[in-house]
């Protein structure tokens, strides 16, 4: 008797402590609206591109995907949003490579990505794109590459802010080359053209949004861009890594997350509709326009990725003293 | 009457200015050309407490010249005349806010606010005030989720 | 002449049914969160701007620039009425507008604010459709070094705005600073005075901020005991603005306008700046002086004309260069990009009928916006006479639920809580508050340009002044503080040996 209510009291405390995950079947899923959140604010790309996800995956499952904004502190409120979040596949995140920069950059990140989330998919890949002053010589990657050699310390790059893809991309590129350039943050890369056009900086390595409007009357110069085949938006363009710096791949990759305690069989299902969603013709046709590819990945496959690029950043951050005190 | 409120605007700035100094202290200060993040503040720092100086010391100064052998301004600080009720009530009620409006929902919340407020007046009218207070809430249900369908917590968690 | 086939172009799309209709939705819209503390357009602009994806792109455009260009119609009606600024730009319009209100002349003020809105954003049309592609060049004048000695010239007139002790003033700009720099340092990365909280890593929020010092303080303050006369308006002066009114107004709102348009184009605080200094340079040179801060119409004409100018410039370097100006605008290169519209030089010439369109529809709306806000105007003044008891139960309301809808999070409430403390200290030592706001929003601009015009010279700081523009601006800071601390002092000495 005694037994038998201590073995229930065992079950119960088992239940308890499963149950969140267990009552979510993956049968039923979804069965109510899900959460989308995007931890930047309204108007950028990941704002854009999560909309778009959100509707299609609608489509595909039959709930609504609710996309939410949650900005703040460089994406770290959102982010931990939803590593605090119960991990039954109603709250999604979808973020970009901030999401594993940020710890090694910034004190007190409050999530671990690794422990507290886990990847459904890389969605999309978008490269960054090499722009330069229209007053420099060098009409090419490759004389770019020279100039930035022969004028060590001299050069001044633009970023979108301390420690985003652009800055991190710049720091990449001042080592390889050896040009000891000196980085210019700015609050959102469009505010470094002007400086770029009056060749007070003399690059930058800038999302393709924000440099379309320079480079489409060549106000400021397109030399490369950075992902490891050429960019549909810049077709003419060769690869940074193809026209002399072998290896150099900066991607601005989107991954949609959810808490890692989240069931399998929900992933899975996640993962599948997240495939369909992204290789409909009009998610690649509404991808375009803001410069991303879809691309799609398996979860195992999506977390290894975002683990190697952890570890990329994290030495590019260390060796150029980007962390500062 | 002005040199006591003068009196003491001049501590208050030098009060922010060392809460500021304090706060950056750890900052890394660089030099003037290539600036680290504490430099800005502590050369503002050091400009509010010179101002707040300035402010105290011209107070104590126009007091001395004018008030002859009175003494001094600090001990008049009655005349900053202070009634803190309205104020500290307004801070339950903003309080109070935050507290409920994620868990209780922007309705029941905007009503309770409101009659709480209401008490930082004198002379409450309960009939009004409630009827003040579901007008209000009504009204902010009708502006911010019918008309601008704003994502707010509407009603408490889990109905 | 071009200008007016390209005007009538765009009148022909502006005036199409459709267009017609979201541009008077958009007013509508702008209007009503112009009016509502903290819902700004930058709020309501993000959260429609998914459904305009699905709109034609000039349709979309047209609402999005409506809410925009409403909202600063909108601002100014609680700042006259409540002495609630929603947006930074309306803190200066408070200083005499709601003197005005509170002296019987709400009607008044808030007429003169419609009708300079309407004068200046026609102006505004007109000078864009002429000069567009010149009003963008002056963005491409201002480097790191122009922007700094801009801000230093800016802070320097805001000692202006109060009418009290310059040091006081002075030390409130510098307050005002450092609040500013609340949040991460672009430079460094580095939180600067967070506390921790990570809420704080953008910065203290402007409507939090405003919304305490003004709007909550504001009732602390008059329900305090005996204070009665502030809280009862009894007289209730002619409604509408007279002949005279508009008359004496009038040179102060070409003058505002003028400046608007200009300052309009820099990014970073452009229109607010505008509505500052516009405020400065009457208060300097309009005759005769004496009213400004005590309620003078003139100092409600001026930065509403000005900030209105400089909302419809701001279009500018957004549509031209691809330059947002500010937040609104940045949102706005993001909407055309998902069109697949790249905003620069040549937008002009490939899609004359957005450009021209956009531009008409500005004009078109400023006419809705008119005739809107005047009907309106009887109904505001009107709510003066609702009894105090109830009106303050609402402000609060509104100000805790602006606060909170900005971010969707508790904390803004709880740093609105503190800037009321704040809000109130500042007044019962009658420090004024608009020199702070001032501060509190220019410091992240001025410190930034700064350090990044160092990084650029490494470390030399002849910049600022082998910059031509750069030097012109701090010579102009310079005789400015020349011009006010001089009579201060001399009055100040007076007064010490009269007493």
């Amino acid at each position: 008797m005694t037994r038998a209510i201590r073995w229930a009291g065992v079950v119960a405390c088992l239940a308890a402590l499963i149950g969140p995950a267990s009552f979510a079947s993956a049968q039923t899923y979804p069965d109510k609206p899900v959460r989308l959140v995007l931890p930047y604010a309204p108007g950028g790309i990941v704002d854009f591109i999560g909309r778009t996800l959100g509707q299609r995956l609608s489509e595909e499952l039959g709930q609504p995907f609710v996309a939410e904004n949650k900005p703040g502190a460089g994406g770290i409120l959102g982010t931990d949003v939803v590593a605090q979040a119960a991990p039954d596949g109603y709250t999604l995140l979808l973020m970009d490579p901030a999401i594993i920069i940020n710890p090694t950059l910034q004190e007190n990140v409050p999530y671990d990505f690794k422990k507290d989330l886990k990847v459904v998919s890389v969605i999309s890949s978008s490269p960054l794109v090499l722009v330069t002053s229209p007053a420099l010589p060098a009409k090419t990657f490759a004389e770019f590459l020279a100039y930035a050699k022969a004028n060590p310390g001299k050069l001044n790059y633009g970023s979108a802010g301390i420690g985003t893809t652009p800055h991190l991309a710049g720091e990449l590129f001042s080592a390889r080359a050896g040009a000891k350039a000196m980085h210019i943050p700015y609050r959102g890369i469009a505010a470094a053209f002007p400086d770029m056009m009056a060749n007070k900086v003399q690059f930058a390595f800038s999302s393709i949004t924000g440099a379309k409007p320079f480079t489409n009357d060549n106000r400021v110069r397109a030399l490369a861009t950075t992902g490891t085949k050429p960019s549909s938006a810049y077709p003419d363009l060769p690869t940074v890594a193809a026209a002399g710096l072998e290896g150099f791949d900066v991607d601005l990759w989107l991954a949609v997350f959810v808490p890692a305690a989240t069931p399998e069989p929900i992933v899975a299902k996640l993962n599948k509709a997240v495939a369909a969603a992204i290789a409909d013709a009009k998610t690649v046709e509404a991808f375009a326009k803001v410069g991303v590819e879809p691309r799609g990945t398996t979860p195992a496959e999506g977390n290894a990725i975002v683990a190697a690029e952890f570890e990329k950043w994290r030495k590019v951050i260390k060796d150029g003293g980007i962390k500062q005190p | 009457m002005i040199a006591s409120k003068d009196v003491w605007a001049g501590l208050m700035f030098i009060a922010f200015a060392a809460l500021f100094a304090v706060a950056g202290a750890k900052l890394r200060l660089g030099s003037a050309g290539v600036m680290g993040p504490g430099y800005f503040p502590m050369v503002l720092a050091g400009a509010l407490a010179l101002l707040g100086l300035g402010i105290l010391g011209r107070a104590v100064a126009v007091h001395i010249v004018a008030g002859g052998a009175r003494k001094l301004p600090l001990l008049e600080s009655a005349r900053v005349r202070i009634d803190p009720r309205p104020l500290l009530v307004l801070l339950v009620a903003l309080v109070v806010f935050a507290l409920l409006v994620g868990r209780a929902g922007l309705v029941l919340t905007t009503l309770l606010v409101a009659v709480i407020g209401s008490f930082a007046g004198t002379g409450v009218r309960w009939p009004q005030m409630l009827m003040l207070a579901a007008f209000l809430s009504a009204l902010t249900y009708v502006i911010f989720v019918a008309a601008l369908a704003m994502p707010l917590p509407v009603w408490p968690r889990g109905w | 002449m071009d200008l007016w086939s390209n005007l009538a172009l765009g009148l022909s799309v502006a005036a199409s049914p459709e267009n017609f209709v979201f541009c008077l939705l958009g007013c509508l819209l702008g209007t009503l969160v112009g009016v509502l503390p903290g819902i700004g357009p930058v709020t309501t602009v993000a959260m429609l701007l998914p459904l305009t994806f699905s709109f034609d792109p000039v349709s979309g455009l047209i609402m999005l620039a409506g809410i925009y260009y409403g909202a600063q119609y909108g601002g100014s009606t609680t700042a006259i009425l409540v002495n609630m600024p929603g947006e930074a730009s309306s803190v200066v319009t408070a200083i005499d507008g709601h003197r005005l209100a509170q002296q019987g002349r709400a009607g008044a003020a808030l007429g003169i604010a419609a009708i300079g809105s309407f004068i200046a954003g026609c102006v505004a049309t007109v000078l864009i459709a002429l000069a567009a592609p010149a009003l963008g060049a002056v963005a491409l004048q201002f480097g790191p070094a122009e922007y700094f000695s801009l801000m230093v010239c800016g802070l320097v007139a805001a000692v202006v705005l109060a009418h009290g002790s310059v040091m006081k003033a002075l030390a409130m700009v510098v307050l005002g600073l450092l609040l500013g720099l609340v949040g991460t340092d672009v430079n460094s990365g580095v939180r600067r005075f967070t506390l921790g909280y990570p809420q704080l890593a953008e910065g203290i929020d402007f409507v939090a901020l405003s919304m305490g010092i003004y709007g909550i303080a504001e009732i602390a303050r008059n329900l305090e005991g005996r204070d009665e006369t502030r809280a009862v308006r009894t007289r209730i002066g002619s409604i509408w603005p007279t002949r005279r009114d508009l008359v004496f107004c009038l040179p102060a709102i070409f003058r505002g306008t003028v400046l608007g348009s200009i300052l309009g184009v820099l990014p970073g605080g452009g229109a607010l700046l505008a509505a500052f200094a516009a405020y400065t340079v009457e208060k300097k040179i309009a005759r005769p002086p004496r009213h400004f801060g005590e309620g003078d119409l003139r100092g409600v004409a001026a930065p509403e004309s000005a900030n209105n100018a400089g909302a419809q410039t701001s279009f500018v370097p957004m549509l031209t260069l691809g330059l947002p100006s500010n937040p609104t605008m940045a949102m706005m290169i993001g909407a055309l990009m998902i069109h697949g519209i790249t905003p620069g030089p040549s937008v002009i010439r490939d899609k004359p009928e957005m450009f021209w369109g956009l531009i008409a529809s500005m004009w078109v709306g400023n006419l809705m916006l008119v005739v809107l806000n005047l009907p309106l105007v009887g109904i505001w003044v009107k709510l003066l006479q609702v009894p105090y008891r109830f009106l303050f139960p609402s402000i609060l309301v509104f100000c805790c639920i602006g606060a909170f809808a900005v971010n969707g999070r508790e904390f803004d409430v709880y740093v609105l809580a503190v800037m009321t403390v704040v809000g109130y200290l500042c007044a019962k030592l009658d420090c004024e508050p608009a020199p702070l706001i001032l501060g509190f929003v220019l410091s992240p601009i001025m410190e930034e340009n700064f350090r990044r015009a160092m990084l650029i010279s490494r470390g030399d700081p002849s910049v600022l002044i082998s910059e031509p523009l750069s030097l012109a601006f701090l010579l102009a800071a310079l005789a400015l503080l020349f011009v006010l601390v001089l009579p201060a002092v001399r009055v100040k000495r007076e007064q010490a040996l009269q007493e």
